[in-house]
């Protein structure tokens, strides 16, 4: 994975974050830092996906992986 | 997906009341259970499999299928309506989950064989440490699992439950 990634990957879990504020926050009950930083830390997951796209790593290891066939019956 | 089948049966327990008509409520522990034991319901296959009486090519096969969901749903619906619709929907999702896997599902089985897959990420088999850690090297998981967590999120934030509880 390039050094570049999981940096990358904050950045875009910062700005998905964001918009689940904009989109959804209610403004009778707006988000507390405390559930900021609950959305920001899971919004770290799917950035990371989003940053794993432009990594060739990831991209490898799925096409090694097609090539693999694990439902093969197995000779003894 | 694999981690992401936990979110997914919390936020399907979150829509009980849309699901069910009212029978159910949001995140109550009944929706929670029924979501659970529904969605997870069809990777129970790897039993038979672990056990050493079906082979590995069992995995994906009937109890990803329509039919499967249907039947299940039919054998509850006598004994409670509430639960075989979110035990429907729940089967459903799951297919839906899966989907993106290369390995396709067999959704028309028995009428035919034929997998469907929209393949964002390469299958890495049905269970072991191997199969968990091949999943999460992968783009498109952290992308649409990670996604289901923070929707989640977004679920108990609209309904006010824990961590929300003002």
């Amino acid at each position: 994975m390039l050094p570049r990634t999981p940096i990358l990957g904050m950045f875009f879990a910062l700005i998905i974050a964001v918009l689940i504020v904009l989109i959804f926050e209610i403004p009778q009950r707006p988000f507390t830092i405390r559930l900021a930083i609950w959305l920001y830390t899971l919004s770290l997951l799917p950035g990371l996906g989003i940053a794993m796209l432009f990594d060739p790593a990831p991209r490898e290891a799925r096409e090694r992986f097609l090539q693999i066939n694990f439902y093969e019956e197995k000779k003894s | 997906m694999q981690l992401g089948h936990v979110a997914v049966s919390f936020i399907i327990s979150s829509y009980a009341p849309q699901i069910t008509g009212g029978a159910m409520q949001a995140f109550s522990l009944e929706s929670i259970l029924v979501a659970f034991a529904a969605h997870w319901l069809p990777n129970l296959d790897v039993i038979p499999i672990k056990l050493g009486w079906a082979k590995d090519s069992f995995h994906c096969t009937w109890s990803h299928s329509l039919v499967f969901a249907f039947a299940v749903a039919l054998i509850l619906l006598p004994f409670n309506s509430a639960w075989a619709l979110l035990a429907l929907v729940s089967l459903i999702v799951h297919y839906l989950a899966d989907m993106p896997s290369s390995v396709g599902l067999p959704l028309l089985m028995p009428f035919t064989n034929k997998r469907f897959t929209i393949n964002l990420w390469a299958d890495t088999g049905h269970s072991g440490w191997d199969a968990l850690i091949g999943t999460y090297v992968q783009a498109w998981t952290w992308i649409l699992e990670g996604g289901a967590f923070v929707f989640l999120f977004v679920r108990m934030y609209q309904l006010g439950v824990w961590p929300f509880i003002s």
